[in-house]
């Protein structure tokens, strides 16, 4: 029994592993027809007149006309950015749907990185700040003064009798329900 | 509860913390550093509060033209009404350029077209052109508002909105001021007034004769 | 006029009991004078009947015509059917506030009434801080953004109610409940609060307020889906999330709020936590107000700006009060809340909901990054950009990823300490699905990754809690050898907040997948069709059968007609609109028809008519699988209900269920 689900677990983790590198390499598909490459690069351009819809998106005239003049140029063979940048000469950087990645817009994109790394910080430390190695009484000397912050400090005849936290948050539990609602 | 220095269950009220448990110099530390945490709430929400009141202060509606200063983008477009001469920007240089982007189911431009009119009588023989273009704007529908309005400055077609794209338009009516080198020297979103119009019209003419 | 008069002079005593609810909580606090305390109680209730007074004539004026007030003149009209005229209650900004303030002090009722009996000590100084909160509200809607305000020459007719307002039905649910739940999150904050201001090291503050957040979520996710659903079914841009900066701030605090409901269960059991879950409360109650004050302060534009320049100040003063008072507090006051417990090991359910937590912060934090980023781009240098979809897809997929994994991982975590055996027994089954639905995807040939992770994910998510449900069940009808339908209700009425939870989890996979696969398999064609001709698309023959005008007194309906067969087989006939309303005659609204499908929905919007009817440029959309975004969200409310379904007591001794079920669970 244990070990069929350790073999399904294992080929589970490196059946997903394989899936997910193939369509990996595969890459994402370029975009073939000039639709398609249309709205490639529609759906990267904001609608001067929406509130933040794409110009692929848009109902608008103004975006229509935009995504024809998207279709002319890619057409007469200009590349995707080239056809950006005419619109950013136009309208400024604004008409980007998202900041260009250089400058100080760089830090927007910066940002989710840096957080995403504080949120490790934060759970390795406090994993290891407080997980027990073995199992061990926090009890109420604990929350008093010091004792807390010092993990070496000798333990006490009377930690060694206090319950074991979750015990007391039981306890606590119980005795403050009898006296209000349990909810 | 052997050991327990306080009660352990809360059922009536608040817990105060027992501070003659504390060692004086703990204590000093702890409200230090309580006050750091405090002094950074404080500096945290000062720099967002500086932040927000600048927003307050910024219309969140108008989007600031970039061309301003920049050359204007050249076009050769084709008159409205056929039998007219093409229009070329370029050919115009030397002479202070409004182009103006309009459209017959645009509201605002009826209102501002007083203005234009004013503006293009006063200033047509002193070195100023003005160009009307309609913006999504059905030809024969161009046409009939033109002829209801009297416009009378030079009209052209602008097929696909190639020109009012690379102009940055986002909807009727907008005006550019264009000066005698080439440069938008002024971009107005929404209906023009005429003393506006006037004063960018008189300040481009100079700026050529240094 | 008398209406006029009636609702202010209503307001105004509000104000005034509102402020005597204020002080007199405060007083009854310090001086824990019982009677005081409990005579800002009770004025609740006056509060509560005169703000639904001023509600009341402010509908009332709505429906009489009485357009010498000027917020019906701008709002509503007599040709408006009555039904959306009750909807122009609250569909602009200065009825909005009435309806938010009617919500509050529904709430602050509601706290009264709760702790009529058995009073928490913090109880005065919550109902302070609420009543604090309820006198901005008030403010507001007296002073800068008054709805009663009149006109010295009423007009005989109204504007209207803005047209893309009353194009929809919808329009009369998803505010109310956005609301509620916006403003249900203020109840913890006072609790919270008022537990700080005590000094109290107690956790009694999320004993008594965890339900209240609870249910403010399950408001939060109603509003959303529905704001979800009027985007799509309304707006007609062919989606429904477009990270508009109004929807972004409305995320924030539910995305806060859920991270608050899994780690209110590490307090409870192991009283660790403390100072992050009042940051979190904190933070949720911030965020609503940060969210109104971006909504209506004209700080940013949006779909949904009302835009009023002189309340800006006021809700960013209210905004700055709440952020110093709320970490203010919780600043001075960590230094007392040490964690009292400990995890017992590195693997263990506790540790998941940790790791829950911090993904849905960072997430938030993220969020908040980007949508207020083009506000300091500007500050700084004076430049303007857009933070737009794409950014936000980019930057926060991969965190959702990983709350997927989460949620999968994290319900077959037994805890405290995870054995190496139980976890892998229970882990087999999901996995196996998992990975068996990325396989298929590799092999059908799909290239975007993002997706194929997205839905084996959902795939894992989902048998994973399923599982844990009908394990759950079995377990209890073993013991009590009853079926295990039988066994099913019971068991669940006993641990309530779990089976909660695992439903919940299984109606976010459900959604999780249909928005991958909405995102990842939508097609689009826009094309010119003159009348009788057909085009084909997605496998469908569309033909244009011409335009019908409908008259109505409010607008003017211009409707394309078209007919959608598939393999010969008739799907209806679709008939997109453009509705032209008199008040805004450059600016017709487009609205789409929908044929929704199990699979897939057929979406068609008009853009424009060429003339006379003869030819019409339309937009077609094959959306596959939206309908389950809906249906997710519908599965996520009732899991949140689930857990909120108040237990029968009373209850002497209240063991966890989980505990029991340690027990008896090998």
């Amino acid at each position: 029994m244990r070990r069929r689900a350790t073999v399904v677990i294992a080929g589970a983790v490196l059946a997903a592993a394989g899936a997910l590198a193939v369509v990996a390499v595969r890459g994402a598909e370029p975009p073939r027809t000039l639709q398609d490459r249309v709205r490639a690069v529609a759906s990267t351009l904001r609608c001067p007149v929406c509130q933040d819809l794409s110009v692929a998106d848009s109902p608008s005239s103004v975006a229509r006309q935009m995504r024809a003049m998207i279709a002319s140029e890619l057409r007469a063979g200009r590349s995707p950015d080239e056809v950006r940048a005419g619109f950013v000469r136009a309208y400024g950087p604004w008409i980007l749907l998202a900041p260009p990645r250089h400058g100080i817009d760089l830090v927007a994109w910066v940002a989710p990185i840096l957080v995403v790394l504080a949120a490790l910080l934060l759970a390795a430390v406090a994993v290891r700040r407080w997980t027990f190695g073995a199992p061990r009484p926090g009890g109420p000397g604990a929350t008093v003064g010091g004792a807390n912050e010092d993990p070496s400090a000798p333990r006490t005849t009377a930690d060694e009798v206090a319950l074991e936290p979750e015990d007391r948050r039981l306890l606590e539990h119980a005795l403050a329900s009898m006296d209000e609602d349990p909810d | 509860m052997p050991g327990d220095e306080r009660s352990s269950a809360d059922v009536e009220g608040s817990l105060r913390h027992p501070t003659a448990l504390n060692s004086g110099g703990a204590s000093a530390t702890r409200r230090r550093r309580r006050w750091i945490l405090v002094g950074f709430v404080v500096g945290a929400v000062a720099v967002l509060t500086a932040l927000f009141a600048f927003g307050l202060t910024q219309d969140p509606t108008l989007v600031r033209p970039v061309l301003v200063g920049r050359p204007a983008p050249g076009f050769s477009l084709p008159p409205l009404a056929s039998g007219g001469p093409t229009v070329r920007l370029s050919s115009l240089r030397g002479q202070v350029v409004v182009v103006n982007f309009w459209a017959s189911w645009c509201v605002d431009c009826r209102i501002e077209h007083p203005s234009l009119e004013a503006a293009w009588e006063r200033y047509r023989d002193r070195g100023v052109v003005f160009v009307g273009i309609p913006f999504e704007d059905p030809r024969a529908s161009s046409i009939r508002y033109a002829r209801q309005m009297h416009l009378t400055w030079p009209l052209v077609q602008d097929p696909g909105s190639v020109t009012a794209l690379a102009y940055g338009v986002y909807g009727p009516p907008e005006t550019f001021v264009i000066g005698r080198t080439g440069r938008i020297v002024y971009k107005q979103i929404g209906p023009i007034s005429y003393p506006v119009l006037t004063d960018q019209i008189t300040r481009a003419l100079a700026e050529g004769s240094r | 006029m008398g209406l006029s008069r009636l609702g202010t002079f209503a307001l105004v005593v509000a104000l005034g009991l509102a402020i005597y609810g204020l002080i007199a909580s405060i007083l009854g606090a310090r001086r824990r004078d019982a009677l005081l305390a409990e005579s800002a109680r009770s004025t609740c209730f006056s509060l509560l009947a005169l703000v639904a007074a001023a509600n009341g004539a402010m509908l009332a004026a709505i429906l009489t015509n009485d357009f010498a007030i000027r917020y019906v003149a701008e709002n509503s009209s007599r040709a408006t059917p009555t039904f959306f005229k009750v909807l122009s209650l609250w569909s602009a900004d200065e009825g909005s506030l009435l309806l938010w303030n009617l919500i509050l002090a529904g709430f602050i009722s509601a706290v009264a009434f709760r702790f009529r009996k058995r009073r928490p000590e913090t109880l005065p100084a919550a109902m302070a801080v609420l009543f604090a909160v309820q006198c901005f509200y008030l403010v507001l809607v007296l002073g800068p953004t008054r709805p009663f305000a009149t006109l010295a020459t009423p007009p005989l007719d109204g504007q209207g109610p803005l047209p893309l307002l009353q194009n929809h039905p919808l329009m009369a649910a998803h505010p109310p409940f956005l609301y509620l739940g916006f403003v249900g999150m203020t109840v913890p904050f006072a609790f919270a609060v008022a537990a700080l201001a005590h000094g109290t090291l107690s956790d009694r503050w999320i004993r008594l307020t965890r339900r209240w957040a609870l249910a403010a979520w399950i408001f939060l996710t109603i509003g959303l889906v529905l704001g979800a659903l009027w985007s799509y079914g309304v707006l007609g841009w062919g989606g429904y999330w477009a990270w508009d900066p109004v929807e972004n701030v409305a995320l924030l605090p539910w995305l806060v709020t859920t991270a608050f409901l899994h780690s209110v269960v590490i307090q409870e059991r192991r009283g660790m936590l403390k100072v992050w879950n009042l940051s979190l409360v904190v933070g949720a109650f911030a965020l609503t107000t940060f969210g109104t004050f971006l909504t209506r302060g004209s700080i940013l534009s949006s779909v949904h700006s009302f835009a009023r320049s002189a309340v800006g100040p006021m809700y960013l003063g209210f905004l700055v009060l709440v952020l110093l008072v709320g970490f203010g507090l919780i600043a001075a006051q960590s230094w007392r809340l040490r964690s009292e417990g400990r995890f017992d090991s590195a693997l263990s359910r506790e540790t998941t909901f940790l790791g829950n937590n911090l993904v849905l912060v960072a997430v938030t934090f993220i969020v908040l990054i980007g949508t207020i980023f083009p506000l300091v781009v500007e500050a700084i240098s004076d430049r303007q950009v857009t933070v737009g979809g794409p950014y936000f897809k980019e930057s926060t997929v991969p965190l959702f990823l990983a709350l997927l994994l989460l949620m999968g991982v994290g319900p077959l975590m037994p805890w405290r300490r995870a054995t190496g055996r139980q976890v892998r027994e229970r882990l087999a089954l999901p996995a196996a699905a998992g990975a068996t639905v990325m396989v298929l995807l590799a092999v059908f040939g799909m290239r975007d990754l993002a997706a194929v992770a997205a839905l084996g994910l959902a795939a894992f998510v989902a048998v994973a809690n399923i599982a844990e449900i009908v394990r759950g069940v079995r377990t209890f009808a073993r013991a009590t050898g009853h079926s295990l339908i039988r066994s099913g209700p019971t068991a669940v009425a006993r641990n309530r907040r779990l089976y909660g939870g695992l439903v919940a989890h299984v109606g976010i996979a459900v959604a999780a997948a249909a928005i991958t696969v909405s995102s990842a398999f939508a097609h689009q064609a826009e094309v010119a069709l003159s009348r009788g001709q057909s085009a084909r698309f997605a496998g469908y023959t569309l033909t244009y059968r011409g335009e019908r005008a409908v008259r109505q007194p409010q607008r003017s309906v211009f409707i394309a007609e078209i007919g959608a067969t598939k393999g010969g087989r008739s799907y209806g006939v679709l008939h997109p609109s453009v509705n032209v309303y008199p008040s805004d005659p450059n600016d017709p609204i487009g609205t789409p028809s929908i044929h929704y499908g199990a699979f897939h929905d057929l979406y068609a919007t008009v853009l424009g008519f060429g003339p006379g009817g003869g030819s019409a440029v339309l937009r077609f959309f094959l959306n596959p699988g939206v309908i389950w975004v809906w249906v997710g969200g519908a599965i996520v409310a009732c899991g949140g209900l689930v857990a909120a379904w108040p237990t029968r007591r009373p209850r002497v001794v209240a063991p966890p269920a989980e505990r029991r079920e340690l027990a008896v669970v090998p």
